[in-house]
């Protein structure tokens, strides 16, 4: 427990904004230790420190437990987790360029099917191995991403939202019109026989569910430390500056338009490599049945619904747009499924609109805390050292939150 | 003269050899006996084993108690009403055998699972229903979801039976031996619409060609285009069906003498009324199977749909024409006294036919080496000869290990807006011949 | 010549629908600022129970004019219940709020009145002889109706905004909602009448769209429309009204004739090459066609 050092006397008087976060000036300060749970102000855990390293590694020890609990599942489960870990992926890539850079885009399903059909156009027509087709898929998705992002840089807010559109309702005509290619409106099948396990895996081609299933799982893991590392580098701030007020960015020296056409180009990269992914785990591509305006619909509400501009925020809003419509389509059948699904799509919103994650993390900060060794107002002592003031906040903020 | 007369035996031998193989299997009418069925059914054998199953027993294990058909459908969005009209078919037909004991006291039962039209779920739902809920047969909705779930069902050998979806590549036996496909291939069905026309027009006519953009509207557009191949006939234009009123403005400077609507249902009559706007009254105008409901897609049009002509395969319980037939008045009677809400809606037909079909399976399964089990189900299905009493006579469904087709015959009828009915406008096609090698 | 005028009156009769949703939507957005995403599928909801009530033998005018009586309540119900309350935190919420009503009243049509294609009687005379002749072409009694309901409307909103009272809050509003509020306007119910509005526009160009559309009255009739209503209103500025007629109009010239003429691209790429196009004039003009651009202090 805290003992509150008297040289510090709290007595100004404290303002709850909505939400019941204190606002204002330097609560009383507690000790490191101290507080959290108990209700005295945040728990505060120095980065670096033995608490910090030993909450990391916790959180390491969760995941591959949860990883080896839903490998055990029944086959379908396995292969609907593989199928959100996909989507996880496409959005985490959709949070860079929305979330992070504040470019509404909802012409996504795009790219994502650029990466599913490059890598079903080289297996199936040019017998190359699954898994080398990835790159490929990446780097033509970054290049389209490349492209979707020059008009950002004249066009703005919802008219760029038209031409992210524009690019989203064309690619399903364009892969019916390719039919040489493509298959047209036919569809592009990529029979499982050439989706199986590479030979050093030892895997049979009967267990390509559970390959895909811990694949797409890593390659979620590595996207999502890639996306963090992204955003707190020198360019992430940089798309954060853009998002937040691009003059201000633009008179503090970021490179404006390189940030953005830079930032659709990743995002649209890693949205391909989830197409690419997804092409193995279903082996069947039609033009209209999965990467139509609709899948773009699915991306953005995932990415609302899980947080914007948070980092697991993907993967919450991923495993919501899998299993609500299977919930509600269990409960009741036929349309009313639809509308119980638009129900509560509406009602999430209301309830939180800055995300699942988003609610979650305001709850978690006012409990715990992870602050750099070199905050100011922590001693090198670090027992007797007063709190940091928790950052203001104002649920009437209009901006999105980063993390 | 002795040498003219070898020369012709010599040519009326293979005729004939031909002839007597063409007959074999397009005209039978009666379900097959015991003996034949075990001939046949080596044959099946020998194409449908249990062999590269990941579980030979189960494939193999009898069936007790409880057959289960698991559909993956959209039961919600656009296509909910159809699908479950055709659902509705099945369960009222499955109902019917039920109280005359099941099959061999085998209940039969339907399962569904939504997928919203949604090739991953379809995935998801087949997974679950071969897993968890044990299903014995599949069935299916949509080409895209045939592409989803097949490989996964021939991998688990789970006979996936009559899907609702004609996709070329599933009529290869050897490479999908465990799915089966119930709606008449493009080609076919094109390969009547072109024998009809050359009874109309010996001498050939040019065909202007509204195709829509989907993979059916293609299926029908390439069908056609195949079926027309050494013959005098030609494409004089083709147009998109994005929008029918600028297709019917580019096909009607064409001149053509022949309309053929490659579409599906919701372009028969957008097409109809915009050729009656522009003016347009081709002498033939054929409209694609599927277009097969009169009240909702002719009689809006009045006068502009007259004449139009239609391939079908099953008795049409609205239709006149048919109100003598016992067949149908037995199914009238029975599918509304089993939960059919709308016996006389063409969907509900078709469900009640294919649940026949499948009954007509298990039925033969059962009395094969092994009673009923799903490896015989398959094997049943694959030498299938039966014409459901819903089919038009003359029509069979036939599968045999060297064809896939099912539906090889039609017969022709025509609209006629006075009476806004069908009327007959033929006698059937049969072109089976031409695919049994 | 006659395939020309053909195709050119078939353009501008698609692009009088366009226009028609297009207005809708600029006059939500003059108001809230947002794109109201379920625009089609209210549209769609009202279509249908305008649909409904003919078959309960009622006359097709008064069916009508009920449908724009739903859309206006169901708009201004829509904008107080669901819109106002999220609007005031995140844009992006009041997009999910758009797009859960666009699956939710979707569904609902498809839950109260089935899922199969239904034919819409026309309030005009579309009967197969009920056509002028121009040049060779012929024009229906339908597309003229269309036409002539895109001009009344149009006449009808400038009326509005220019000479009521209730035109000018509304001018008012948009312009600078504070202000407004602050010179005694109540704000609250300019943006519940805002919305009505919209969903009565909404419900007229439905009614009016299904008679003429491939599908007739399906689920998915109005998708493609809003999609390309969406472009005309984006096309011809955000807060213009004479921008969305303009755009929606362009629209549907531009299909038709391209479809028409340019065989390579023929009729599945019609909606890219539309698209296309209005992408590129963006580029020359970032907030379309008549749009404002704003000026803004930093």
């Amino acid at each position: 427990m805290g003992v509150q050092d008297p040289t510090v006397v709290d007595d100004t008087p404290r303002v709850t904004a909505p939400g019941g976060m204190p606002s204002g000036p330097v609560p009383a300060p507690v000790s490191p230790g101290g507080g959290g749970l108990t209700g005295r102000g945040p728990l505060t855990i120095i980065e670096g420190s033995r608490r910090h390293w030993a909450l990391r590694a916790l959180g390491v020890v969760a995941v591959v437990a949860v990883l080896l609990l839903a490998s055990q599942a029944q086959a379908f489960r396995v292969g609907q987790f593989t199928n959100v870990f996909i989507i996880a992926i496409a959005i985490v890539g959709l949070n860079l360029v929305t979330g992070h850079t504040g470019l509404l885009s909802i012409g996504h399903s795009a790219f994502f099917g650029l990466g599913a059909y490059t890598t079903g156009v080289l297996v199936a027509r040019y017998d190359a191995a699954p898994m080398t087709t990835i790159p490929v898929a990446v780097v033509l998705s970054f290049v389209l991403g490349l492209l979707v992002g020059l008009p950002s840089l004249r066009i703005k807010g919802l008219y760029l939202a038209l031409v992210t559109l524009t690019v989203g309702v064309s690619f399903p005509e364009i892969i019916r019109r390719a039919e040489e290619l493509t298959g047209g409106a036919a569809g592009l099948v990529v029979r499982s026989a050439s989706l199986a396990p590479p030979a050093w895996t030892g895997l049979g081609r009967a267990q390509r569910g559970i390959w895909m299933f811990w694949v797409s799982a890593a390659v979620l893991l590595l996207v999502m430390w890639l996306s963090r590392n992204l955003v707190r580098s020198r360019f992430g701030l940089g798309m954060r500056s853009t998002r937040d007020h691009e003059i201000a960015a633009a008179a503090s020296g970021v490179r404006v338009a390189r940030t953005k056409i830079l930032a659709f180009g990743v995002s649209g990269a890693i949205t391909g490599l989830a197409g690419s992914l997804f092409t193995m785990y279903i082996g069947a591509l039609s033009p209209d049945g999965s990467f139509t305006l609709l899948k773009s619909i699915e991306l953005v509400t995932g990415l609302v619904l899980g947080g914007i501009a948070t980092q697991l925020g993907p993967v919450v809003g991923a495993v919501a747009v899998v299993f609500l419509p299977q919930l509600t389509g269990a409960f009741s059948t036929g349309p009313l499924s639809g509308v119980v699904f638009g129900v509560v799509l509406i009602a999430i919103v209301f309830v939180m609109p800055e995300g699942i994650v988003g609610r979650i993390g305001l709850w978690v900060r006012r409990r715990v805390a992870v602050v750099p060794a070199d905050r100011p107002g922590l001693a090198a002592d670090t027992t007797a050292a007063p709190p940091p003031a928790p950052p203001p906040h104002s649920n009437t903020h209009n901006r999105w939150e980063d993390q | 003269m002795k040498r003219f007369l070898r020369v012709v035996s010599a040519a009326a031998l293979p005729a004939l050899v031909l002839g007597a193989c063409g007959s074999g299997s397009g005209t039978d009418t009666g379900s097959t006996e015991a003996g034949s069925t075990g001939g046949a059914a080596s044959a099946a054998a020998s194409v449908v084993n249990a062999d590269n199953c990941a579980d030979p027993e189960g494939v193999k294990a009898p069936i007790t108690g409880t057959l289960k058909v698991g559909w993956s459908a959209p039961t919600s969005g656009p296509l909910a009403d159809a699908v479950g009209n055709v659902i509705e078919g099945m369960r009222a037909r499955f109902a019917v055998e039920n109280a005359k004991g099941g099959i061999g006291g085998v209940r039969l039962e339907v399962v569904v699972k939504d997928d919203a039209f949604n090739p991953e779920r379809a995935k998801t739902n087949v997974g679950e229903l071969i897993q968890k809920e044990g299903v014995h047969v599949l069935e299916t909705f949509g080409s895209g979801q045939v592409d989803a779930i097949a490989d996964d069902q021939n991998d688990a050998c789970v006979p996936l039976l009559f899907a609702q979806a004609s996709v070329p590549a599933y009529r290869d036996i050897a490479k999908f031996p465990w799915t089966t496909e119930y709606l008449p291939s493009a080609d076919v069905e094109m390969g009547v619409v072109v024998e009809g026309l050359k009874k109309k027009y010996p001498n050939g006519a040019k065909i202007a060609l509204a195709a829509n953009q989907t993979e059916s509207g293609q299926g029908i557009a390439n069908g056609l285009k195949k079926a027309i191949e050494g013959t005098n006939f030609t494409i004089a234009a083709e147009a998109p069906l994005t929008d029918p009123r600028t297709a019917a403005s580019s096909l009607k400077s064409s001149g053509a003498e022949i309309l053929v609507n490659a579409g599906v249902t919701t372009d028969c009559l957008a097409l109809t009324q915009a050729i009656g706007r522009v003016g347009w009254k081709p002498d033939t105008v054929i409209q694609p199977s599927n277009c097969a409901d009169g009240a909702t897609l002719y009689a809006p049009a009045g006068d502009a749909a007259d004449g139009q002509q239609i391939l079908r395969w099953l008795k049409d319980p609205a239709n006149a024409a048919f109100a003598d037939d016992a067949a149908v008045k037995e199914y009238l009677q029975q599918s509304a006294a089993n939960g059919a809400d709308s016996p006389t809606n063409s969907y509900t037909v078709n469900g009640w036919a294919i649940a026949d079909l499948m009954v007509d399976d298990f039925t033969r399964a059962a009395k094969l080496e092994g009673g009923l089990s799903r490896l015989t189900i398959m094997q049943a299905a694959r030498t299938q000869d039966y014409q459901p009493p819903m089919f038009i006579d003359g029509i069979s469904f036939t599968m045999s290990p060297t064809q896939a087709y099912g539906v090889l015959a039609f017969q022709p009828f025509t609209w006629k807006a006075a009476d806004k009915a069908f009327a007959v406008g033929g006698d059937v096609i049969d072109i089976s011949s031409q695919y049994d090698k | 010549m006659d395939l020309f005028l053909e195709r050119l009156i078939s353009g501008l009769t698609n692009g009088s629908i366009y226009a028609l949703l297009a207005l809708a939507l600029v006059v939500v957005f003059r108001g809230t600022g947002t794109l109201n995403f379920a625009q089609g599928e209210l549209a769609l909801f009202t279509t249908f129970v305008a649909w409904w009530l003919t078959t309960q033998s009622l006359p097709i005018w008064f069916a009508i004019a009920a449908a724009l009586g739903v859309g206006f309540i169901m708009g201004a119900l829509i904008e107080r219940l669901l819109i106002r309350p999220v609007a005031k935190r995140n844009d992006m919420a009041v997009l999910i709020v758009a797009l859960g009503l666009f699956t939710g009243l979707n569904s609902l049509a498809g839950l109260l009145w089935g899922s199969e294609t239904k034919i819409m009687p026309s309030p005009f005379p579309n009967g197969e002889s009920d056509f002028i002749s121009i040049g060779g072409a012929r024009l229906y009694g339908d597309a003229l109706g269309v036409w002539g309901a895109l001009i009344g409307l149009m006449g009808l909103m400038t009326l509005l905004f220019r000479f009521t009272k209730v035109g000018l809050h509304m001018r008012a509003v948009a312009d600078n909602a504070t202000s407004a509020t602050l010179a005694g306007v109540r704000t609250s119910r300019i943006l519940a009448i805002g919305w009505g509005l919209s969903g009565a526009i909404g419900a007229l160009a439905g009614v009016l769209v299904t008679p003429l559309a491939p599908q007739q009255l399906s689920l998915t009739t109005m998708f493609s429309i809003f999609i390309a209503a969406s472009a005309a209103a984006l096309f011809g500025g955000l807060d213009s009204l004479v921008g969305a007629v303009v755009g929606g109009l362009v629209i549907g010239v531009l299909e038709a004739m391209l479809t028409g003429y340019v065989s390579v691209i023929g009729g599945s790429l019609q909606q890219t090459s539309a698209l296309l196009i209005i992408v590129v004039i963006l580029f020359a003009k970032p907030t379309g066609l008549f749009g404002t651009t704003k000026l803004v202090r930093v």
